[in-house]
């Protein structure tokens, strides 16, 4: 029976197109959020799309995410996501980086993507912005993409609005009820809903929810800390990240702004959403290693976020196993602007036809049943693919 | 923000001087002054050789930019809501790339300020019983006092009762007891046509460049202030400069092109150069970051309060006033937001597209999410939103307090 009425837990990117696919796809659709729209990870994000990944899988999948970004404003109802061309800069300052994505560059041609690895003197000239920095042994520069976040978010909300998409704000699922092997129902602060599929894209909380089901998925929450200073003239066009010696990043935004941050190899696996000094020094102080000329810039503003990852560092969407119904659409491990909508018009997709796209393939929630539940792999970036095997 | 000044800054003597504008606004390229006198509010403009706020800049130390050519561009767009990129102007697909460049091209954003030289400041931990932030004249005996005009800024409040403070080459964290504000206030915005009009500035910014030494005789002032400051005010002002204008009533408007020409008062017109307004909004920032609950305060013209102050934070002086201020009917065409351009009637088209959220709101029109991070703002924009049914929630507090250069932060770390 093809399911009628769908309810999805989380107004994050993630939700909001799952809930537009399927009421085009001519489905009751139900949105209960707990907070606002953009509340969460939505929210406190960099926008950043890019195809360049580490794995095939997830270039593939990356393909198909940036082509379904630059048609989404169709599915907004007209609204522009402020999406725009940017470079991604991945700056590597170990030979071991280099001689590991070298070794990336067939698999990237074959894909048909443009990500291609530079020496030193390609990187500064490309990256300005790296200049009296720290000396690069090189880079891996790819086109790529910025999306606002914001207006991505309120797009997506008032065009699921104006669809007639049942958005509930300030409603929090507690669990849902199963039934002979089934999910019938949510449980909500505002009483009990039923319904016929259950898209759970409630990002870093889904794995608590998935369990009210008892389903288990090997998770983790980590704090991703962000600052941002005043807005200056536009004085890059690259989206850099590095990954040595602990991973950092930076860009310009549409406003002038600069966003950057850095990761604490240390931070524990936690839900927490608080700014601290440490992350504020230690920010600075990485780009005064690597694009000393920002350090006259002032901050303004400094927030955090969470990233949901995963053992693999890919995502979790399709069918949970063990209950019928339930569907996980999260995981992102730090790419759900990226991932997310292609991801969940996918789903829609699947939910509706039972038919699974070849490109959802490898992120099956089944590849994690008995997998040991173990946040131990977070630290390292590389490691974090080569413990799976995933990458070369 | 930089050492004080013994001498006039940039905005101080463009205030004398009768041309107040000294920088733009970012969406409108509307001229904007030197509204708060101490760096916080963002509308004075930056001095292009040090990123800091021309109201911090010596008069003669950085050149002041006083022709907008892109003013042109602003004036259309006056009649846009803030969103209005999303359906017209950017929709052919193809172009959309270099659309986006033309108009980041365009908004009035200074350039990269250069790095400053000199090595990576010390970082240094400091255990106090009481640290004191801001007039060191209310501060208790033995307290460790962080005092803007001596170069210390305090900008954060992190777990652990941490209090990140720069000063002069050193960062601080300073681990207390007991954190005493007696941090001031900021301006309460008056929702009134005009009110972003060169020359309209906080009271407080008007004392400090009279201290300054600022030759304010020439200056038509009016000064609109609770009636119980009136006599200070005369006391304080009467021989530096000509107040024309000593009274309690919010002007029904601000006329002026360029810079206030007058102001409208019931039946009167007062023709003036500056319109210091004595409306404070306590400067609660450094509360909020400890745990106190910021509330929309009630009154003719609310502002926001810290409620729930934890036990170890202490307010003092205009930080802890809770002062009734005088009231005005609130007009559709005033600035809520200078920052971002965002007046009443943006707010209320956003409400009326279907946002009930204050954080919705925000992210839609911008307001509250300039350089001055709601401190001048958010009582106007909160006020506006209550009136529209929307619940006045305060934004989420987050450090910087005061907007602080990356390279005082860079302290040395091991990794
Ligand atoms: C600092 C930072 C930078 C990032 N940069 C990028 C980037 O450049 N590119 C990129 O692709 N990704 C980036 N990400 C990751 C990206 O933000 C997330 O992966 C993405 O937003 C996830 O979207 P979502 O819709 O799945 O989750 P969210 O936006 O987090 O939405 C989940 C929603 O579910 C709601 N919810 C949770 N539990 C419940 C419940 N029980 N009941 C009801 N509602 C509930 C939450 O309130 C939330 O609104 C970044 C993240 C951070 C923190």
């Amino acid at each position: 029976m093809t399911p009628r009425r769908i309810v999805i837990v989380g107004a994050g990117i993630a939700g909001l197109v799952a809930a537009l696919e399927a009421r085009a796809a001519g489905c009751d659709v139900i949105v209960l959020e707990r907070g606002y729209p953009g509340g969460g990870n939505s929210g406190r994000n960099v926008g950043r799309i890019r195809r360049m990944q580490l794995t095939e899988e997830l270039t593939r999948i990356s393909i198909a995410a940036s082509d379904y970004w630059l048609r989404i404003d169709r599915l907004l109802g007209g609204r522009n996501p402020l999406l725009h061309p940017t470079t991604y800069a991945l700056v590597l300052y170990g030979d071991d980086e280099a001689e590991r994505l070298g070794a990336l560059e067939p698999m990237w041609r074959a894909t048909g993507i443009d990500a291609r690895l530079h020496d030193a003197a390609t990187t500064l000239d490309r990256v300005p912005v790296l200049q009296g920095g720290e000396r690069p042994v090189g880079s891996v520069l790819s086109s790529a993409l910025l999306v606002h976040p914001d207006a991505a978010v309120h797009g997506a909300y008032l065009a699921a609005r104006e669809r007639g998409v049942d958005v509930r704000l300030g409603v929090e699922v507690l669990g849902f009820e199963s039934a002979g092997g089934a999910v019938v129902a949510v449980e909500t602060t505002a009483g009990r809903i039923a319904g016929d599929a259950f898209v759970n894209a409630a990002d870093a909380h889904a794995r608590g929810l998935a369990g009210t089901a008892g389903v288990v998925v090997p998770t983790h929450p980590m704090r991703r800390e962000a600052l941002v200073t005043h807005s200056i003239r536009p004085i890059m066009d690259q989206a850099v990240t590095f990954y040595r010696p602990f991973e950092g990043w930076f860009n310009q935004t549409l406003r002038g702004e600069i966003v950057a941050g850095v990761t604490d190899p240390d931070e524990p696996a936690d839900y927490n959403h608080d700014s601290s000094l440490a992350f504020a020094t230690r920010t600075a102080a990485l780009l005064a290693r690597k694009a000393p000329s920002l350090l006259g810039l002032h901050a303004v503003r400094q927030w955090a976020g969470t990233y949901e990852y995963t053992p693999d560092r890919s995502p979790i969407v399709g069918a949970y196993t063990g209950v019928e119904a339930l569907y996980g659409l999260h995981g992102w491990s730090g790419r759900g602007m990226l991932l997310a909508p292609v991801s969940a018009s996918l789903l829609v997709r699947e939910i509706l036809t039972g038919a699974r796209d070849p490109l959802l393939a490898p992120f099956a929630p089944a590849r994690f049943d008995g997998v040991a539940d173990d946040a131990a792999l977070h630290a390292d970036y590389y490691g974090g693919y080569a413990s799976t095997g995933a990458a070369s | 923000m930089r050492a004080p000044l013994d001498s006039p800054a940039v905005t101080a003597r463009a205030l004398a001087d009768g041309r107040p504008a000294t920088g733009r606004s970012f969406r409108l390229h509307r001229p904007r002054s030197g509204v708060c006198g101490n760096g916080t509010c963002g509308q004075c403009g930056t001095d292009p050789a040090t990123g800091d706020a021309l109201c911090c800049t010596p008069a003669g130390a950085a050149p002041v930019r006083r022709r907008d050519p892109l003013r042109a561009l602003g004036l259309p767009a006056e009649r846009q809501l803030p969103w209005f990129w999303e359906r017209r102007l950017l929709r052919p697909r193809a172009l959309r790339g270099r659309y986006l460049r033309v108009l980041r091209g365009l908004s009035a954003a200074p350039g990269l300020p250069p790095a400053p030289a000199g090595g990576p400041p010390q970082r240094r931990v400091v255990e106090v019983e009481t640290l004191h932030v801001g007039d060191p004249a209310r501060a208790d005996p033995g307290a460790l006092v962080v005092d803007a005009a001596a170069g210390a800024t305090a900008f954060g409040v992190y777990a652990d009762r941490t209090v990140a403070v720069t000063a002069s080459g050193e960062l601080l964290e300073v681990r207390c007891e007991r954190l005493v504000l007696a941090t001031g206030a900021h301006l309460r915005l008056p929702p009134v046509v005009g009110n972003d009009l060169p020359g309209v500035l906080h009271l407080d910014a008007l004392l400090r460049y009279s201290g300054q030494g600022a030759d304010l005789g020439a200056l038509r002032v009016a000064v609109i202030a609770p009636p119980e400051r009136h006599a200070a005010v005369t006391a304080a002002l009467g021989d530096r400069c000509r107040l024309v204008h000593v009274g309690a009533r919010i002007p029904d408007r601000i006329d002026g092109r360029g810079r206030v020409r007058r102001i409208a008062v019931g039946a009167e017109a007062v023709a003036c150069d500056a319109v210091a307004l004595g409306l404070d909004q306590p400067a609660i920032e450094l509360a909020l970051l400890a745990g106190a609950h910021g509330v929309l305060g009630d009154g003719p013209l609310p502002v926001v309060v810290a409620d729930a102050v934890p036990d170890w934070v202490e307010l003092r002086g205009r930080a802890a006033a809770r002062e009734r201020l005088p009231g005005c009917t609130a007009q559709r065409d005033a600035f809520a937001c200078p920052c971002e351009d965002v007046r009443l009637r943006d707010l209320e088209a956003a409400v009326a597209s279907g946002l009930r959220d204050v954080e919705l709101i925000k992210r839609r029109t911008g307001a509250m999410t300039g350089p001055c991070q709601g401190k001048v703002c958010q009582g106007a924009v909160l006020t506006a939103l209550r009136d529209l049914g929307v619940e006045p929630r305060p934004m989420t507090p987050r450090p910087f307090a005061r907007v602080t250069r990356l390279a005082d932060l860079a302290v040395a770390h091991d990794a």
